[in-house]
């Protein structure tokens, strides 16, 4: 498999207020597959998020390096899809407007994009409120709404941080299984950072698992769960094996942390 | 969820809300009223609210000028301070620079009561409503620079990092993002400053002036004409409150997102 991302030696070190220094990310090596997708898995502070703004170059690492497609990541690229954990819709913008925002940010035609907007709102299950306010919608839908602006401009890498977390329980799990059917049906490369270790699991082809302070990888575990995904799988034997791995891995490091 | 998915709730709520409050204004008037007649209170110390309407009425062919006069006295002074407020906090959000320079300037102009320069300003140009407007633009403009920079700093941080990953110019992530994104800002700041532009217009009145609703107050009080004093203060509560509401109406008409229903964070 090629990989459309490659992480190396990368490390991110802040200085604190206080003027401590911190080090948020220890020596990264990763590689992300095309059209694989990967959850990030693991307490909070680990430096997940860090993680995912390298990778939209919005802040640069102190030491090492990132390769997207080959070339060191410079600055931000429309190659690259984010997907934040609110919706961050505009409100004065009708929900179409929304996910062509993009287009029109780039300077493209948004009428010629227009039919390819509605295709996205219909594959989310959004038809028929292309014309409402973001402050109609439900968060589940808005949600939905700033997933089709991010595949509206068709990036190949789909960065995704904690989208979910600000749902309720019962949304979460139905746009996650959504979300698989979206990637099914289009290809693409998806970096999913989660502390949901259900979510996780089933959602990815593999699960990277880090530990905090420093933040590091501490293992990537392929999930050979069959696809379609179904919520039903938490009950099988290997979801539980997968889960009681990973589980120990977080818990493990954050004893290492404490001592 | 459409917001008015019950109706009838909302309705029952706003009668109810807007009942209380005529019936505790209609019983404060009538207390007044009890109260002038029953005490005997001279007129020139406290009219009641009936010889306010009468003197009012009374007056009625020469007040039209003055309502007319302070009134385009507080429009232009309002429209100058949005003119020059909003260009300004443009100015700063975007120049540090500009920031360092202008906000010092601008915090010692706003600490020196308005009161204070009224009488400089009318030595400077002079008596008529050039003076007066100029006031009522001082006053005015704080509150919109402040409002307007704010709300063109509170977007949020995903939504600006969205923005420039498409490489796009910073002028249009401005244009489309940060301006839009201001106006709700931008129109409580225009609440605050209409008042403000009103005080202002009537304090450059009361320096010096030869018409308008606070040079009426200023002569019929030099000449203890009470009940017309106080019909010129009522008219200027008027003028306040239709001033206020039609920038209320103007951002309901603008940022239609803002007034529905105080979910203002769960979208953002």
């Amino acid at each position: 498999m090629n990989a459309i991302v490659e992480f190396r030696r990368l490390s991110m070190e802040y200085t604190t207020r206080s003027g401590r220094s911190v080090l948020a990310l220890d020596d990264i090596n990763a590689d992300i597959g095309e059209n694989e997708f990967v959850t990030i898995l693991g307490p909070s502070g680990c430096g997940k998020s860090t993680l995912m703004k390298i990778v939209a170059s919005v802040i640069k690492p102190s030491s090492g390096e990132v390769f997207f497609e080959g070339r060191p990541l410079t600055a931000p690229t429309a190659r690259i899809g984010m997907v934040f954990q609110q919706p961050i819709l505009m409100p004065w913008r009708n929900i179409l407007e929304n996910v062509l925002f993009p287009i029109e940010m780039m300077g493209k035609s948004t009428k010629a994009h227009e039919a390819e907007a509605r295709d996205l709102l219909k594959l989310v299950g959004l038809a028929g409120f292309e014309k409402a306010m973001p402050y109609e919608l439900s968060g589940g839908m808005q949600q939905r709404a700033a997933i089709c602006r991010a595949l509206i401009y068709d990036p190949k890498l789909l960065l995704m941080d904690e989208p979910f977390a600000a749902l309720d329980a019962m949304t979460r799990e139905e746009l996650g299984i959504e979300l698989l059917r979206i990637w099914s049906e289009r290809k693409k490369t998806v970096m999913f950072v989660t502390h949901s270790i259900q979510e996780g699991i089933l959602l990815a082809d593999r699960v990277i698992v880090m530990t905090a302070r420093p933040g590091r990888i501490a293992t990537s575990i392929k999930i050979d769960l069959p696809r379609p995904r179904t919520m039903n799988m938490v009950s099988t034997h290997e979801y539980g094996r997968y889960a009681e791995e990973i589980r120990s891995l977080i818990s493990g490091g954050a004893q290492i942390a404490a001592e | 969820m459409p917001p008015n998915k019950v109706p009838y709730a909302r309705l029952r709520r706003f009668l109810q809300g807007n009942f209380a409050a005529v019936l505790v204004f209609a019983c404060l008037l009538t207390t007044w009223e009890l109260a002038c007649t029953i005490g005997k209170v001279p007129q020139w110390l406290l009219p009641a609210p009936s010889k306010i309407v009468s003197a009012l009425w009374g007056a009625r062919d020469m007040l039209p000028i003055h309502v007319a006069t302070t009134t385009f006295e507080v429009l232009m002074g309002f429209s100058f301070g949005v003119l020059v407020g909003v260009p300004l906090s443009i100015l700063i959000v975007l120049s540090p620079l500009a920031r360092k320079v202008v906000y010092p300037i601008l915090v010692v102009l706003q600490s020196v009561p308005k009161v204070a320069l009224a009488p400089i300003v009318l030595v400077w140009i002079g008596y008529g409503t050039e003076s007066k407007v100029l006031i009522a633009a001082m006053t005015a403009f704080f509150p919109i620079i402040i409002n307007t920079s704010a709300g063109m700093e509170a977007v949020p941080k995903e939504l600006l990092e969205l923005s420039r990953s498409f490489n796009s110019p910073s002028l249009k992530v401005f244009w489309k993002v940060r301006l839009p994104f201001a106006m709700p800002y931008l129109f409580s700041g225009m609440k605050v400053a209409m008042s403000l532009a009103l005080i202002g217009a009537v304090v450059g009145e009361f320096v010096g002036s030869d018409r308008g609703l606070g040079y009426l107050i200023l002569t019929f009080s030099s000449t203890m004409n009470t009940p017309l004093v106080f019909g010129a203060m009522a008219l200027l509560a008027v003028l306040g409150i239709c001033l206020f509401y039609l920038v209320s109406l103007a951002e309901r008409v603008f940022c239609p997102w803002y007034q529905s229903g105080g979910e203002k964070e769960r979208y953002i």
